[in-house]
């Protein structure tokens, strides 16, 4: 039944010549109406992505020709600059905590949005709004947050009689202060795993009731398996996300302080457009690339032993 | 109300949109009057918006055959220029005060002014500038910047708290031994035991190497010396203050100091009793704090350190390469800095409170009134005309020795390092940078 829609809407090109007039010109029309569409993929997606590639090979200012040194970028990076590892270790630091973290945080979260007490949809509002402030204003409004000295964080901390951390302007924790306040906008997969939550069929739980199951074992002999796609999402998500984290650290830090949050794209953006070192800065892009990659595949290849897929019989 | 999408329009439409980006959307460059159009880029924002605004109209008003059209161009300007540049519309002329002019000038993006004059007339105009605005400008044999205003740094001093310390105003520290007592006599704590205003806190080594008289570079021999010992000298001074303040306590002093602006900066705001700073706080203690006496002293020195000496920068105009009315703009920049029209750009120079680019300007009637009026900023001129004042090394490397100067500077304040380990480290790794950069040739 599909098939035979989809040839009669879009018939293969190979067809042109069998086309009727009327249906050329709307194959003519419709490519006509998309070609904005492809017009920009080609000219800023594709292109820059191909060119990146070739960029990434040369020496290149974008004020001269690009020239070719082949494979002398990636192998600076790799044995000769101490900021990519550095940017690399900071890189794989914020990843390593905020993403687990931000599942633990979500899903938890989302347990309690799930339960069925007065005024959810309140909360469910209230938990979401984060995620929908642009990340520069919510950095600004951390910056103000975390700051040492007339914060709002510190001045409870203090009243507490607990230490006061220098936050952002402390290399020892302007990491933990940017995880922390990615654990703020965790609005967006909170709305997922709920999603994932409400698919959960009931009769599973009172299965379990029956069988003498408590809250904890309800959680994680049925809510947590059947899940677990939905935190795979997210952890692909978050990962591929937590590995470009960039904007936090641009607008808050610069990087420092003391280099503690330079950031592989924070890094990155410095070689490309304040060095104007585009061939090392496309090394940098396609490396990281290769990062992600290989991160996600191996993601992928993990969720045999952990994600369940309802239906499986697993 | 409803249209349909004819053929026709549906045709024009995408020639139109082929046009426009074909032809980046760039303005007309000839009035209707048969003026000629210089696009000026710059970056000066709210109060000041307004004083560039004021130079341009009164500039116009003088031409016949010129008009400039001022484009504030926020966010990252340099970049913008770069695309603009390599997309074959660049404006005719922009303001630059980045670290930018000598990698820009090596790589051929910028126009030199000296091919805009006569030989004779390049030699007298050189000739005419303060030293340090001549340096800054030039790379290799040409001039790629022309100043329009220099900055001059100077201790700032607030006199009612040095009265309250029982401190004499009229004796400004003379030397670093000075400074050390005078500020810690004029540091408070709050009731949680954090700084609630420091008498001095040193930032800035690019400033306080100059004082105590270390270069970072040594332009004869191309290598990079920011381990000079005087340098750490400086520095291990400059670090002296968060060991005896407590750096913790310093650094979230620091970061409650979040604006440096207008009647945001923490010396209007009374967070500090002295604080070094450039001669456009004189204009701003007159609009922001006009109940605060202050006095301002040249940075005072070692025993064996530069008097009258500080880091000298400044705000440039350059004209890019490809620009469609470079002599247009000269004529322009000749106005602003006052080459030729002197009284002109003394005028100017005080819609700024701006140090001119020529001592020559210093000498004029509009700027004796200025200066008359505002006795504070004279310290500033002899400043600015001191043999001792230091400029930001000119490499192709600018920015990237900026970056690291700021890291070493913060790694050593923090006491990550020692003062030696950070610069020897700094030397290292922008040596290593020139070396890279001279090494590809370009």
């Amino acid at each position: 039944m599909w098939s035979a829609q989809h040839s009669k809407t879009v018939p293969p090109m190979s067809s042109w010549r069998s086309l009727t007039p009327g249906r050329r010109r709307n194959l003519r029309n419709g490519l006509l109406f998309v070609s904005p569409w492809l017009a920009g993929f080609l000219c800023f997606t594709l292109f820059p992505f191909v060119a990146s590639l070739y960029f990434s090979f040369c020496d290149y200012d974008i004020l001269s020709p690009p020239r070719w040194v082949g494979l002398a970028n990636y192998r600076e990076l790799v044995t000769d600059d101490p900021y990519f590892v550095k940017a690399l270790y900071n890189t794989f630091y914020y990843t390593a905590f905020s993403v687990p973290l931000g599942i633990l945080f979500g899903v938890g979260i989302a347990l309690l949005l799930n339960m069925k007490v007065v005024g959810v949809p309140v909360y469910r509002t209230l938990y979401y709004l984060p995620s929908i402030v642009p990340v520069v204003a919510t950095s600004v409004l951390w910056m103000w947050l975390l700051n040492p000295q007339y914060g709002l964080i510190n001045s409870l901390l203090g009243k507490l009689g607990l230490p006061e951390p220098g936050w952002i302007s402390d290399p020892l924790w302007s990491k933990p202060s940017l995880i922390l306040m990615a654990m703020w906008a965790v609005g967006g997969s909170i709305v997922i795993y709920l999603a994932g939550l409400q698919g959960i069929p009931v009769e599973l739980y009172e299965a379990a009731e029956l069988d003498g199951a408590g809250p904890w074992q309800r959680t994680r002999a049925v809510t947590l398996p059947l899940l677990s796609p939905v935190i795979f999402f997210n952890l692909v998500m978050g990962l591929i996300g937590a590995l470009q984290v960039f904007t936090q650290a641009y607008v808050m830090t610069q990087g420092g302080p003391v280099d503690s949050t330079l950031f592989y794209s924070v890094y990155l953006f410095r070689r490309a457009f304040t060095y104007l070192d585009m061939g090392y800065a496309s090394a940098m892009a396609w490396l990281l690339f290769v990062v992600i990659m290989a991160l996600t595949v191996f993601t992928f290849r993990s969720a045999a032993r952990w994600v369940h897929y309802a239906g499986e019989g697993r | 109300m409803a249209t349909s999408l004819t053929r026709r329009r549906f045709a024009s439409g995408l020639a139109g949109l082929g046009i426009g980006l074909a032809g980046g959307c760039a303005p007309p460059r000839r009035s209707s009057d048969g003026r000629t159009d210089v696009v000026f880029w710059h970056m000066w924002t709210g109060e000041w918006e307004k004083v560039v605004n004021r130079i341009v109209a009164r500039f116009n008003e003088s031409q016949r055959s010129i008009r400039v059209r001022p484009l504030v161009v926020t966010g990252d300007a340099n970049t913008k220029l770069l695309l603009a540049l390599v997309g074959g519309d660049p404006p005719d002329l922009m303001a630059q005060w980045n670290q930018v002019i000598p990698a820009w000038a090596r790589k051929g993006a910028l126009v030199a002014f000296d091919s805009l004059m006569s030989a004779d007339e390049y030699r007298r105009f050189r000739a005419w500038l303060y030293p340090a605005a001549r340096e800054i400008g030039t790379y290799g044999e040409h001039l790629y910047a022309v100043c329009m205003s220099l900055n001059a740094h100077a201790l700032l001093m607030n006199a009612q708290m040095m009265r309250e310390a029982g401190l004499d105003p009229d004796r400004p520290p003379a030397s670093i031994a000075d400074l050390d007592t005078y500020a810690n006599e004029m540091v408070k704590y709050d009731a949680r035991g954090k700084i609630d205003r420091m008498g001095l806190l040193p930032l800035n080594l690019h400033q306080w190497a100059a004082v105590w008289g270390g270069d970072f570079y040594d332009p004869v021999t191309e290598r990079i010396t920011a381990n000079h010992p005087r340098i750490v000298e400086a520095l291990e001074w400059m670090t002296s203050y968060s060991r005896k303040y407590d750096v913790n306590k310093v650094s979230s002093f620091q970061a409650g100091l979040t604006q440096q602006v207008g009647d945001s900066w923490p010396f209007v705001k009374k967070k500090f009793a002295l604080i070094q700073d450039g001669q456009w706080r004189v204009e701003d203690m007159k609009k922001f704090a006009p109940d605060i006496e202050c006095r301002v002293t040249p940075l005072p020195h070692p025993p064996d350190g530069k008097e009258r000496a500080c880091h000298v920068n400044g705000n440039f105009l350059i004209i890019p390469r490809g620009a469609r009315h470079a002599p247009e703009a000269w004529e322009f920049a000749k106005f602003w800095c006052g080459w030729q029209h002197e009284d002109i750009g003394a005028d100017i120079a005080t819609w700024g409170g701006w140090i001119p680019a020529s001592p020559a300007l210093t000498r004029t009637a509009p700027y004796r009134n200025y200066v008359k009026e505002n006795p504070a900023f004279q310290t500033f001129l002899d400043v600015v005309g001191s043999p001792n004042v230091r400029i930001t090394p000119v490499t192709p490397v600018q920015a990237f020795l900026w970056d690291r100067l700021k890291a070493t500077e913060e790694s050593a304040l923090r006491l990550k390092q020692t003062p030696r380990e950070a610069l020897d480290y700094m030397t290292y790794e922008v040596q290593r940078e020139l070396d890279k950069v001279n090494q590809r040739g370009s």
